[in-house]
């Protein structure tokens, strides 16, 4: 009963040094890719929509303005987002961003049970965003614009009132997300 | 040239380590504020809900709830995205410290 135990101790090091070639092998004259690179494009019109989105909330924060007075600024970013999101999908269509449905157990319920959970009945619940973690972000800021301009719309008369800090910073996290990725990304980190 | 598994490891656990350092620097410096941002705008809802007159509708209320758990959301993705960007440099530091290493060892370049 002792050999075959013998003979396996015996081979360890030889099995670890093929399992280390066939780590190696596949990786051979190439280097190891997990998320998409920076991309200039994503980072100038996140930038941009940053910027413009501070302008817009603080002007219609001192006016009271209503969502139908101002839907120009949501026609003109929508799409613009959209196009992001579709631009980081195509860049890396089978790409993955794991363990982002439960995060590694911090969340054992998961996203979706989470979504659900904060959807009211008879609205849509976001399905589990797809693609790299890239354009994970990019889905999670363009669904975040998409609800800020529901708020807005449900806000009514009451408009964006200047002490109502929640909406903006809601936005303002996704959008830093995804430029602190992107930054990093572009630092090499 | 024979390798030296303990040296091989050295080099890849210290390549790692520079690596995975950087995860948790970026924890600190983006993660944990911004979590702390976040909870401030359950503060601001609750104001918002109870203030006279109130300030939210209870419809647009229930729009920034779901609008927090997304804003969770993309500050998890983000930490991911940052600790994916450690692994695929962990996993090329590794291979190219041991690169001279094993190609001497096997003499073609395998790495």
């Amino acid at each position: 009963m002792a050999r075959p135990r013998a003979r396996l101790i015996m081979h360890r090091p030889a099995a670890l040094w093929l399992l280390l070639l066939m780590l190696l092998v596949p990786l051979t004259g190439c280097s190891v890719r997990l998320i998409q690179p920076y991309d200039d494009a994503i980072e100038k019109t996140v930038s941009d929509f940053y910027e413009e989105f501070l302008r817009f909330t603080t002007v219609v924060g001192r006016t009271r303005g209503t969502y139908t007075d101002n839907r120009e600024f949501y026609d003109k970013w929508q799409p613009k987002l959209t196009t992001l999101t579709a631009r980081a999908m195509t860049a890396n269509p089978s790409g993955r961003c794991p363990s982002t449905e439960t995060y590694g157990g911090l969340l054992p319920q998961g996203v979706t049970a989470a979504r659900s959970a904060a959807t009211p009945s008879g609205v849509r619940v976001d399905t589990a965003p797809a693609g790299d973690c890239t354009a994970q972000l990019l889905q999670l800021l363009e669904d975040q614009f998409d609800d800020f301009s529901k708020f807005h719309a449900a806000q009514g008369t009451l408009g964006l009132p200047p002490e109502a800090r929640a909406p903006r910073e809601l936005v303002l996290t996704s959008v830093r997300a995804v430029l602190y990725v992107e930054l990093a990304k572009k630092q090499g980190k | 040239m024979a390798l030296d598994a303990d040296a091989l490891l050295s080099t890849m656990s210290q390549a790692a380590a520079n690596a995975f350092g950087q995860v948790w620097k970026d924890v600190k410096n983006y993660t944990i504020p911004e979590l702390r941002k976040l909870a401030g705008t359950f503060v601001d809802i609750e104001l918002g809900l109870s203030a006279r007159p109130p300030y939210y509708t209870k419809e647009s209320a229930d729009i920034l709830f779901r609008m927090q758990v997304r804003a969770t959301e993309s500050i998890l993705t983000a930490t991911t995205a940052l600790t994916m960007m450690a692994v695929e440099k962990a996993l090329n530091e590794i291979l190219a410290a041991v690169k001279v290493a094993i190609n001497q060892a096997v003499k073609f370049a395998l790495v």
